[in-house]
């Protein structure tokens, strides 16, 4: 009989033994509809008001309880809350403040669907979003061993049907190889996929040293979805950590060195002083027509959910004060053939500009902003504008 | 090319920030932003109303910057500038002054090219003057007090077709329709947060979030009053037109409430969202707007919901 969850400590315990019990089904998963089938599943959200205005997360997840039909209970941990949708039980766990594990082992496309239904269901919750190089390069990150990798990118939807279009217009790949790095090195070596090299998931390995049969086989998807088997759950656990750091890192050096807005200044401080600088990214743009793909951007559906009506403000210059969707707030885009510049005002969220660069990523140019994450934001930005 | 006051305004703004293709002489400079169309009062009753006011600490220098997009010129405002003192503006403008004796002072008028020769002419050398023509600037009247500032803005330029950001979205002099392209945005994304109802200043904190805090008076006024009643001009003919299915006004009052909010399902949200768009660009139309700026946005394609 299950035992009732009422701190981390035993969700680890619970989560241990569905990962151990699901590591014999890993192998058959060779299809995008089993991906994950009975492993441990958590997706990594982003709830930025929490930190931002002090929301309290119980109270985010409950409201949301009530408009999408889910129930929740708070457990014996004030950072655990219970989410009971249908018969399946969801727990998430908010220690982290702004970044959120939510835990399932409900079947994958009833997880993915709850998860869906929150992050839209809300403006004060957001996926964390993976870029294709971190994750082409998380087996190192985490010192494990890459075992798979998928690649989907998709630029039919960002040009017109009627374009005369001879390059690459999509990929959908999942390779399984004993040498995957390598093969992924070689892919990109022969430039088989022009900007097209957007890596969906990979599967990384991680043993405790000396320890083999402890052991964690993740997989880790753009779109902040993790599942997970093996006999470590602490493993994987410290794998989510890892990349919550680095992610918080980079949403956070966006905020902190972009965001416009007015600082304190002066006698006594008084006076006030405008801060903050516009996030250049530097693009080619692999579709033949900008001012389509500008209107797509906008056009408030996926993968951008950018609501604007943008203006052409010079032969080849198009601006948009555009709404995001997914959290209400408003930015303005400056659009150019090199560039994409965003006004970012202070106080809003990063995660915006990191979910605009990975729809970049996987819908029009892989190699966008390819160093987000070893630069630390700060050097990637002055060699763009030095260029 | 000429640019409006406003154009102008952005022109000075786009050297203290890093953009493609535009020199960021300020920012370099050490150069900070204080205040954007703020007055400053001073004593004996004095009023200077300098555009923007700019000092770099680590040079010990303010700038005075009067944005002038015709020829004509105001000598009082002129002279009430040249008056300022460093220990005025630190006391009464709230900048750091870190040496009174040593600090200075400088009144720079920027304009458009075309009107460099008349603008010299007016100041008489008792101020400078800054040209621009969109991808040079030229430097005339009295020298600069800061040289280095001086060389940097000579030896500028601006890549073709580029165009400053926007940081000051719109001013009271902007047409109806430049003001709607700020103002319809920010009445969706209240309606995307869910907020039931919305007001003027709300809207305005929205559209000029960047620059709202440097344009506020301290007490003296400022120009954020017309831009206000701009923003109220055109939010009460989007409840009263195009956006009279969403928004209401609450009678006698600068508050206006949704009507409905968005759907809850995501495809019916998605073509009011799409619905919301077109609403848009018959605003601006109405509203005098040269609609083929706008693009046309591309129909929904099936599965985009």
């Amino acid at each position: 009989m299950l035992q009732p969850i009422e701190n981390r400590r035993d969700l680890a315990r619970h989560l241990q033994a569905q990962m151990e019990a699901s590591r014999y089904s890993v192998a058959h998963e060779l299809d995008d509809e089993a991906e994950g089938k009975n492993s441990v599943k958590t997706y990594l959200l982003e709830a930025h008001t929490v930190e931002k205005a002090g929301d309290d997360p119980v109270e985010i997840l409950s409201q949301l309880g009530k408009t999408l039909g889910f129930q929740t209970a708070a457990t014996g941990d004030q950072d655990l809350v219970t989410l009971r949708d249908g018969d399946h039980d969801f727990w998430c766990d908010t220690s982290l403040k702004r970044y959120w594990r939510l835990h399932a082992m409900a079947p994958v496309k009833l997880a993915d669907k709850l998860t869906d239904r929150l992050v839209s269901g809300t403006t004060r919750l957001d996926r964390v979003w993976l870029a294709p190089n971190y994750l082409e390069n998380l087996s190192k990150v985490l010192g494990g061993r890459l075992q798979t990798f998928s690649l989907r990118h998709d630029r039919r939807k960002m040009r017109a049907d009627e374009d005369e279009y001879n390059e690459l217009d999509f990929v959908s790949m999942r390779l399984w190889s004993s040498r995957a790095h390598e093969t992924l090195g070689k892919l990109r070596k022969a430039a088989v996929f022009p900007h097209g090299m957007s890596v969906r998931s990979v599967q990384v390995r991680r043993e405790i040293d000396d320890h083999p049969s402890e052991y964690a086989v993740a997989e880790f998807f753009q779109d902040g979805k993790v599942t997970a088997s093996g006999t470590s759950f602490d493993l994987h656990s410290d794998s989510l950590l890892l990349i919550l750091t680095d992610y918080r890192k980079v949403v956070t050096a966006i905020e902190d060195r972009f965001g416009i807005g007015v600082e304190p200044h002066g006698p006594r401080g008084k006076g006030a002083t405008l801060t903050g600088e516009p996030f250049t990214i530097e693009i080619k743009w692999t579709t033949p027509s900008l001012e389509y793909t500008v209107g797509k951007i906008f056009s408030s559906v996926e993968p951008f959910r950018l609501w604007g009506i943008p203006q052409k403000v010079g032969p080849d210059h198009f601006r948009a004060r555009a709404v995001d969707l997914h959290v209400g707030a408003m930015l303005t885009f400056d659009i150019t053939p090199k560039h994409v510049v965003i006004q970012l005002p202070r106080g809003a969220c990063g995660n915006t500009i990191v979910r605009f660069l990975s729809a970049l990523q996987y819908h029009l140019n892989s190699d966008v902003a390819d160093d987000l994450y070893t630069s630390g934001v700060g050097p990637w930005n002055s060699r763009t504008l030095a260029s | 090319m000429e640019f409006s006051h406003l154009g102008l305004v952005n022109v000075a703004l786009a050297l203290r920030f890093r953009q493609p293709g535009w020199p960021d002489c300020l920012l370099s400079g050490g150069y900070l932003l204080h205040a954007v169309g703020v007055k400053i009062r001073l004593p004996d009753a004095r009023i200077v109303h300098p555009d923007i006011l700019a000092s770099s600490p680590s040079r010990g220098i303010g700038l005075l910057i009067e944005v002038k997009s015709g020829p004509n010129l105001d000598h009082d405002q002129l002279g009430r500038m040249r008056s300022v003192s460093p220990t005025e503006l630190r006391e009464h403008a709230y900048i750091q002054v870190n040496d009174p004796d040593t600090f200075k002072i400088g009144v720079l008028y920027l304009c458009n090219t075309v009107h460099s020769d008349s603008i010299e002419k007016a100041v008489d050398g008792q101020a400078t003057v800054l040209g621009f023509d969109g991808r040079k600037f030229q430097l005339a009247g009295c020298q600069l007090p800061d040289d280095e500032l001086a060389k940097a803005l000579t030896n500028a330029s601006v890549a073709s077709d580029h165009q400053p950001l926007g940081i000051v979205p719109f001013d009271d002099e902007s047409t109806d329709s430049e003001v709607a392209t700020h103002v319809v945005p920010a009445v969706v994304a209240a309606l995307v947060r869910g907020e039931g109802q919305l007001s003027v200043d709300g809207i305005l904190h929205e559209t000029h979030r960047l620059c709202c805090d440097v344009m506020q008076s301290t007490g003296a006024g400022s120009e954020l009053r017309g831009i206000r009643r701009k923003a109220s001009f055109v939010l009460r003919t989007a409840a009263t037109e195009d956006f009279s299915p969403w928004l209401k006004q609450v009678e006698r009052q600068p508050i206006y409430r949704f009507r409905k909010a968005l759907s809850a399902d995501r495809a019916q949200r998605t073509r009011e969202l799409k619905s919301l768009q077109k609403l848009g660009r018959s605003l601006f139309e109405r509203l005098g707007g040269d609609v083929q700026l706008h693009l046309a946005l591309p129909d929904l394609d099936e599965g985009d919901e």
